[in-house]
């Protein structure tokens, strides 16, 4: 549903409105995240066996179905805008959007005695609600054989489950930490630390006791991470967990789009940069890159390091803040340069039109994590996931 | 137009109604008689015939919800649980000790302080409720199938159900009896079964089973279930009952044990049964070799012989992932093997004195004589019981590849734990190059003993197991490559469940006949009068690692006074005097086999010494059976997933 305000007989005098409209509407679909088949029941191969000289390949139930699962059903609504005045001096969207999946399968979590002799089959019942914006905002025009489109764009998305069928928590602490309805989806449960030990005598005299170590710290060495006691009770367990990251999806996604021509040069580049996200560094002991780096820490631990004692303490495995990062960055992810011979030139020698250009990809990037030879995009293990390219093109379109 | 419209309307009812091209649909299994053979293959694969059949973490199958912290035993032993099969009952009963070495130690464990609760040893519920669920729907859906033998499919899916029964109840006491599949909309007191009473268990149990051997066939495929299956499986269901009759308490309203007066009335079902295979099914004593002692190697190495009434074959292909798979030789074979994996099992001192000798006189010599003099080890065996010497490998046995160098002859197998000087001094290793390791050049401990002297830790006792080895078997690759076949029921058993219900039933004479056949067909002097005890005795030697002891133990109310014991080993010390008779140190210093007086070497024939040792299971505890063992902990999350579950007492 639109309401194009401009065409409004009572805008038509106000010269400045180029473009004026408001937009909203909802829209309900259905969602494929559903494995195939399973409102049937069924069998599949499972376990071998000999009868007689012959080797049977046996069959079993898949387990119980549920004939009513159905696709998720997601609902999005949205507002939005589109304005342009004073012939694109001033133009831009905004849109506020609301996303709600629903009958997302899941387990039951009520559990039946063993006796039933099967798991609960999947059921349509979580649900998701993503709420997000996007605004975009530009100008364009002209001055003399000066012209210019400048816009930055921004948005914003996280989802929350609205509901999760999951057991009844009563302790505090549980509830805080594994209740999923209510909270964002992708948050990181985990422990705080601070720091490694500097020292075996700093990491022997150490007041605190690790459930995970049987509350004996003499295996602790320097090198080894320092967990923070977060409900100070002397003792790090579950309990002393809280939410350390938010997701490697970046939640708030920027750019930059500049165009800019005077007479036959252009000047074209897009920044754009991300923030509000988490990546967990992790480095891969397998490539020479970073071996060094756990050798170092091995032969001679030190407080500052990057990772912690390799073949250290069985405390320094698990989720800690210690490898989470907070992202940000602003990358100029492609700018070119380009000039246009002057058509009456090149129209003699029947061509249309003859542009010289140099340009670059990923040309500079501004991030808090360059530091660790860490691409704010790359995925998963650092030395494994493709690195981003930085390229540099000269060249020249004829178009005849 | 029309046709156009048909056609959409066609096109729009193939999309709707695929068939999944990821599984079979029920429909089509119960359509088609090789998917339900299919089925039913993988239902006998799920069942419990080696003590816990169900595998640790095999990545696909739901059936591994009692096992999920045994993850380690899934690498270690290539879905080992039911790949070692009845190692662990073995190792929890009087025959043997588990070597303390890997996963071993965790069995070893449980013998020295029970099994407590939310233990996952010998565990059976979860597993067991999942496959009655399937068993259950196997046998109300084989109704409508186009089988042409339903009868048959059917009552092959009931014994399995009865097996399973048998395996709960043994292990729980009563539990709830689900006979139909639960439907997800069931009522509370469906959803939330009651215990039903031990003796309700064993009913059905028997009911089940003597309507079922109706059905099956008198000859069946090896590795399926034939009417003499049902009906060996019956005498010993039936006599299990009546000894929880007769030396078992009524606890929880008879959840557990079964009144003292039902006794003779299981007994008499036990003797009928097993009679009933005596002289009808053709199968009998095994006797396809003269020579004693190969007879009873041969009896489980020959397939398909007239003593097998029920077998789980094995197809031992490395790197196939399944439950037709056994670890059994490489589990307890002598070196060579590979990884020195062998030896897990260490057969007790005393269990190897229960064997008579072959004129009927007590294996048992005093410790006084036994310790004086050196002896051969042929001196020391060969008069003993030839299941014996069949069944249990001991310094001295013949082994293709074992090194018995340099103080027996090749292919034997040398584990001697020290050596005895002239003067009397021992010489007994610490570790495998300190002092000691060696006296004059000559290793002071024999091949096999290399891993245990070198890990520092190992107590053994001088004697391992041999029963099922195959001496063909491929020890050297991979762990589950045994491809003999398991007896799951043999016609021994039958005699032995028929000995002791008669007697039981005040029978003594056909008791003692039974008891005589086994005797004469392993060679020692047959009984000339019987009792209770030489039943037992009886029972013991000849299934001995077959999964029977340690349930015999319990269901005779005896597994607290034989289990909480101190058990004993023998080391053999070389005797020095004995092997410089046949060697000889050469011009290098090296000894080397004596000459003859025609250039041969010599046989080499060495004595030893016997020393009894004691502390075989712990230096510092003895091992216990609590007696809340003689019903398993159910466990903390299943009880308290079920309000009407009670827990059995002590836990």
């Amino acid at each position: 549903m639109g309401w194009n305000i401009a065409k409004e007989n009572f805008m038509m005098n106000a010269s400045g409105v180029d473009q004026l409209k408001l937009r909203a509407s909802m829209g309900t679909s259905g969602y494929d995240s559903v494995a195939d088949f399973n409102f049937l029941t069924g069998y599949g191969y499972d376990l071998t066996y000999m009868m007689g000289s012959k080797q049977y390949n046996g069959v079993i139930s898949t387990g119980l179905a549920n004939p009513n699962l159905t696709w998720e059903t997601m609902r999005i609504y949205n507002i939005g805008t589109d304005f342009s005045f004073f012939g694109r001096k001033l133009y831009g969207e905004a849109d506020v959007f609301q996303r709600d999946r629903t009958g997302i399968p899941g387990q039951r979590s009520q559990s039946l005695p063993t006796t039933f002799g099967a798991s609960l089959p999947q059921e349509n019942l979580n649900a998701i609600r993503t709420r997000g914006f996007e605004v975009k905002l530009g100008t364009a025009g002209k001055a003399g054989d000066f012209g210019y489109d400048i816009s930055a764009n921004v948005s914003y998305n996280r989802s929350k489950w609205t509901y999760y069928d999951q057991a009844e928590e009563t302790d505090p602490d549980r509830i805080r930490l594994y209740v999923n309805e209510g909270n964002y989806t992708d948050r990181q449960i985990g422990y705080l630390t601070d720091g490694l030990f500097a020292s075996d005598e700093e990491a022997a005299s150490w007041p605190i006791s690790h459930e995970i170590l049987n509350y004996d710290n003499s295996t602790l060495r320097a090198g080894d991470i320092k967990y923070v006691d977060l409900v100070d009770d002397g003792i790090i367990d579950w309990r002393d967990q809280t939410v350390i990251g938010k997701g490697s999806t970046p939640h708030w996604m920027g750019g930059i789009n500049i165009s800019l021509n005077w007479k036959g040069f252009d000047l074209s580049a897009l920044i754009q940069g991300a923030w509000g996200y988490t990546i967990a560094l992790s480095y891969d002991d397998n490539t020479s890159t970073y071996c060094q780096l756990y050798y170092d820490q091995f032969r001679n631990p030190d407080p500052n390091a990057l990772v912690c004692r390799p073949a250290g303490a069985a405390t320094n495995w698990g989720a800690f803040d210690y490898y989470y990062r907070d992202c940000a960055y602003a990358r100029l992810k492609n700018a070119a340069f380009g000039y246009s011979l002057p058509e009456k030139i090149v129209n003699k020698v029947g061509i249309a039109k003859c542009r010289f250009y140099l340009g670059g990809m990923n040309l500079f990037t501004l991030s808090n994590i360059s530091k660790y030879g860490v691409d704010p995009e790359a995925t998963g293990t650092v030395g494994y996931s493709y690195p981003q390219q930085y390229t540099i093109s000269l060249g020249c379109n004829i178009v005849l | 137009m029309l046709t156009a419209l048909f056609t959409a309307v066609s096109c729009t009812e193939d999309i709707l109604e695929q068939t999944p091209t990821n599984r079979y649909t029920d429909a089509q299994v119960w359509d088609d008689p090789f998917l339900i053979e299919s089925h039913l293959a993988n239902l006998y694969a799920m069942s419990t015939f080696m003590v816990n059949d169900a595998l640790a973490t095999y990545g696909d199958s739901p059936l591994n919800v009692d096992f999920s912290s045994a993850a380690n035993w899934n690498y270690n032993l290539g879905m080992s649980v039911q790949g070692e099969g009845p190692l662990h009952t073995t190792e929890l009963a009087d025959e043997a000790k588990a070597s303390e070495r890997g996963e071993q130690t965790n069995y070893h464990s449980y013998k020295m302080n029970g099994i407590q609760q939310d233990s996952s040893c010998l565990r059976w519920w979860s597993n067991g409720y999942y496959l009655n669920r399937q068993l259950n729907h196997f046998i109300e859906s084989v109704e409508d199938s186009p089988l042409s033998d339903k009868d048959w499919f059917k009552s092959e899916a009931r014994f399995l159900r009865a097996y399973n029964y048998f395996s709960l109840v043994k292990r729980y006491g009563g539990v709830p009896l689900i006979e139909k599949e639960i439907p997800l909309d069931a009522p509370d007191e469906v959803m939330y079964p009651a215990r039903a009473k031990e003796q309700a268990v064993w009913d059905f149990v028997i009911k089940e089973l003597q309507e079922c051997a109706e059905f099956l066939p008198a000859k069946a495929t090896p590795g399926r279930a034939s009417k003499w299956a049902a009906l060996t499986l019956l005498s010993r269901v039936a006599l299990y009952a009546g000894s929880i009759a007769q030396y078992g308490t009524v606890q929880l309203d008879g959840v557990l044990g079964i009144p003292s007066d039902k006794a003779e009335y299981y007994y008499n079902i036990a003797a009928d049964a097993a009679q009933e295979v005596m002289t009808k099914s053709g199968h009998a004593l095994y006797n396809g070799n003269k020579d004693k002692v190969q007879n009873l190697k041969d009896l489980f190495l020959v397939k398909d012989n007239v003593e097998a009434i029920m077998v789980k074959r094995h197809q031992g292909i490395a790197g196939q992932q399944s439950v037709d798979l056994w670890s059994w030789d490489i589990c307890n074979c002598p070196k060579p093997n590979a990884w020195s994996v062998g030896q897990y099992l260490h057969v007790y001192y005393e269990f190897v004195e229960e064997f008579d000798f072959i004129d009927g006189k007590s294996g048992h010599i005093p410790a006084e004589e036994l310790q004086s003099k050196p002896m051969t080890m042929d001196e020391f065996m060969s008069n003993r019981d030839p299941r014996l010497r069949a069944w249990v490998w001991t310094n001295g046995w013949s082994w293709p590849g074992a090194v018995g160098a340099p103080v027996f002859n090749d292919n034997t197998v040398s584990m001697y734990r020290g050596i005895r000087l002239p003067d009397g001094t021992d010489v007994i290793p610490g570790n495998v190059t300190g002092d000691g390791a060696t006296y004059d050049g000559v290793m002071s401990f024999g091949d096999q003993m290399y891993e245990m002297v070198g890990a520092a830790l190992l107590n053994p006792t001088g004697f391992c197991v041999a029963k099922c080895l195959d001496p063909d078997a491929d020890n050297g690759n991979w762990f589950i490559c045994s491809t003999t076949d398991y007896q799951i029921f043999r016609y021994a058993e039958v005699l032995l469940n028929f000995a002791e219900a008669c007697f039981e039933l005040g029978r003594p004479g056909e008791a003692r006949d039974a008891v005589n056949k086994i005797r004469s067909r392993a060679g020692v002097a047959e009984l000339d009068g019987i009792s209770r005890d030489a039943i037992r005795k009886e029972r013991y030697c000849e299934l001995c690692f077959e999964n029977h002891r340690y349930w015999d133990l319990r269901r005779w109310r005896i597994a607290e006074e034989k289990l909480s014991v101190d058990h004993h080993g023998l080391n053999f010390l070389l005797d020095w005097n004995s092997f410089v008779e046949y060697s000889v140190k050469n011009e290098n210093g090296v000894y080397e086999t004596r000459l003859d007086g025609n250039e041969q070497p010599m046989k080499r024939v060495p004595k030893f010494w016997f020393e009894i040792t004691d502390e075989r299971d712990s230096k510092t505890n003895d091992p216990v059976f609590p007696a809340k063992n003689y019903y398993l902990p159910i466990g903390n999350g299943t009880v308290a997933a079920n309000p009407n579950l009670v827990e059995n007492p002590g836990y």
